[in-house]
């Protein structure tokens, strides 16, 4: 049973670089989402990644885009940015099934009318957010999978990154 | 403000991460050769029944044997007594994680969910009964007869083995996978340390109150896991003899000795039901459904959408029993009965398919929590600070796993399936009786693959 795998794996190779490609082609609609918020914004960007994230990001990530390991860039300079906008437990704006190439650096930008915690499971980073000022998570997507990104006060799921 | 690291949080029961979807072409590639197979098995492979004649295997040598009796036996004895005290005291005095480990957790959840669920199925399917000696209330039980307190089994209501005719009913095993399932899949807090330590409380004084009256073999039909890892066991290569002794055979043949009651046949389609819903609680579909829906909104959906799945694999293969047994005259249910056993390959590849990344990566955190069980800022084994590593397999050696347990589990059913059918009746009447239990088995193992690319 396992004889086409040669071909398998060809047309595998084939449809992930299709993918990548699709997917770096179509991440650009929101590059200044964050602007309004700017100072906050700037304050939020020193943020440090986790041990498990640094020490896996020299291998993946190879833009010029890229950052020291330590460092991640949040907002308008990140690879992929994403918005979410939260009111009254519900997401109102954003949010949902997201497709990140893997090796990009990714903005996830929350604003919640309550202050709540964002948590992105797997890579394991939280932030907190303030009520009505916009918070950027910024982290390097080196991990391939499906991750859920949730408010830790009220569990509402907020989105569920597709890294490949 | 910095960003925090936090520890993994169990959402779903079982992590946060969940596998990239499978591309439809790989979906296509093992649904087709289910199918292809499927018809070489009913054609060409299969003439006349030979599980049961397989089944009786050679013994292990006895040195092997006496080591594995002797040593093994009572140290995993010790093992699984001590982790349930420990995985009890840790849930209902422990702490969430210490600020010393702050990757840590207590080790309730990823004991209950991770290593018993999953890593229990596994073992039992390659290693055998092992849960014989690893269960807690079975090593207690022995306490109890040589204490007095429970009674010794008398030579005629001594356990009979697989084989024998009337397989007395296991609804409070029935009840308590149920249970186990309902918790892990639709409670929107499964990871709640307190309620786990309660719950596993609860059922183990529940589990040895009915020990202490009605004797050790009650476990056989009352305690969900023994049933579940049982049928699973009765594939593994290893098993015990009548006589005592341990013996080796070929994987899947052990199957052919195996005789359910409803209850346990109704057990195996709500694991088949219920991990198809775990799979499908991963698709953006659900998500839509659900929505913003959050705490008991959340655990209402869940529970609704868990009892359609169930509902849907009983519909299913019962509807296909009853088809097969208008062509051979039987009654459906004794279609049911006898060829719900097969259906144990299908689940275990399902099981593989939804939980193997799982088992690699939050099984981690299992060693890590060994280290430091209740929070304690303790560090036993140097573990306490592992962080899980997302990338000791890659997403397309996941991906094959994914497609080579369900298929490799869908071929085994449908050779059992067989197998069982030419016990039963003439070559060209069990071909026929075979149509539409084989197409449900095709229509399970195309959904569980049709799930897995959401």
């Amino acid at each position: 049973m396992p004889r086409p795998r040669p071909a398998a794996s060809a047309l595998s190779l084939a449809l992930t670089l299709t993918l990548l490609l699709a997917a770096c082609g179509g991440d650009d609609e929101a590059a200044a989402p964050a602007s309004t918020g700017s100072s906050e914004v700037g304050a939020s960007t020193s943020t440090t990644t986790s041990p498990e994230v640094s020490t896996s990001t020299s291998t993946t990530v190879t833009s010029a885009t890229a950052l020291p390991a330590t460092t991640v860039p949040a907002g308008p300079e990140a690879d992929v940015v994403l918005e979410v906008v939260v009111e009254a437990g519900s997401v109102i704006e954003g949010g949902g099934r997201e497709s990140v190439p893997i090796g990009s650096t990714v903005a996830l930008v929350v604003m919640s009318d309550v202050a709540e915690e964002i948590h992105l499971h797997g890579y394991d980073v939280e932030l907190a957010v303030e009520p009505g000022v916009p918070a950027v998570l910024g982290f390097a997507a080196d991990i391939p999978g499906v991750f859920e990104v949730e408010l830790h006060g009220s569990g509402l799921g907020l989105w569920d990154l597709e890294i490949s | 403000v910095a960003v925090s690291v936090l520890t993994p949080v169990l959402a779903h029961g079982v992590g946060g991460r969940s596998d990239l979807p499978l591309p439809l072409w790989q979906v296509a590639f093992g649904a087709g050769v289910a199918v292809v197979l499927s018809f070489a098995i009913a054609v060409i492979v299969v003439d006349r029944p030979r599980l049961a004649r397989l089944a009786v295997g050679r013994p292990l040598p006895i040195g092997l044997d006496r080591v594995l009796t002797r040593v093994l036996g009572p140290v995993l004895r010790v093992l699984g007594l001590g982790l349930l005290v420990v995985v009890i005291l840790s849930g209902l005095l422990g702490a969430e994680r210490s600020p010393d480990f702050p990757v840590a957790t207590n080790i309730a959840p990823v004991a209950f969910y991770i290593v018993l669920w999953q890593y229990g199925q596994a073992a039992s399917a390659v290693f055998g009964n092992v849960w014989s000696v690893l269960s807690p209330y079975e090593t207690l039980g022995l306490l109890g007869e040589r204490l007095g307190i429970v009674r010794r089994p008398d030579a005629e209501s001594a356990p009979t083995s697989s084989s024998s005719t009337a397989a007395p009913s296991t609804w409070p095993a029935f009840v308590g996978i149920g249970g186990f399932l309902w918790l892990e899949l639709a409670w929107y807090d499964t990871t709640d340390i307190r309620m786990l330590g309660a719950v596993i409380l609860g059922y183990s004084v529940w589990v040895m109150a009915n020990v202490v009256r009605s004797g050790r073999s009650w476990l056989q039909r009352g305690e969900g896991f023994t049933v579940l890892f049982g049928l699973l066991a009765a594939m593994a290569p290893f098993f015990r003899g009548d006589d005592g002794r341990l013996r080796i055979r070929w994987p899947l043949t052990g199957l052919a000795l195996v005789r359910v009651p409803t209850s346990t046949s109704l057990l195996i389609l709500t694991v088949l039901g219920a991990t198809s819903f775990d799979g499908y609680t991963r698709t953006e579909h659900w998500d839509g459904i659900v929505g913003d829906a959050t705490g008991w909104a959340a655990t209402g959906w869940a529970t609704a959408g868990l009892l359609v799945f169930v509902a849907l694999a009983v519909a299913l293969f019962l509807g296909a029993c009853a088809l097969s047994a208008r062509l051979t005259g039987d009654r459906a249910v004794a279609v049911l009965d006898d060829h719900a056993p097969s259906l144990i390959p299908i689940t275990l590849g399902y099981t593989v398919a939804h939980y193997f990344s799982n088992a690699v990566f939050e099984g981690q955190g299992f060693w890590r929590a060994l280290s430091d069980p209740a929070g304690q800022g303790w560090d036993l084994f140097g573990s306490a600070d592992h962080r899980i590593d997302y990338l000791v397999v890659s997403t397309r050696l996941i991906a094959w796993v994914q497609v080579g347990a369900i298929v490799i589990g869908h071929v085994l059913a449908v050779l059992a399936s067989h197998d069982r059918a030419l016990e039963r009746h003439p070559p060209n009447v069990a071909l026929r009786s075979q149509y539409p239990l084989v197409a449900v088995m095709v229509l399970f193992t195309v959904g569980g693959l049709y799930l897995l690319s959401g």
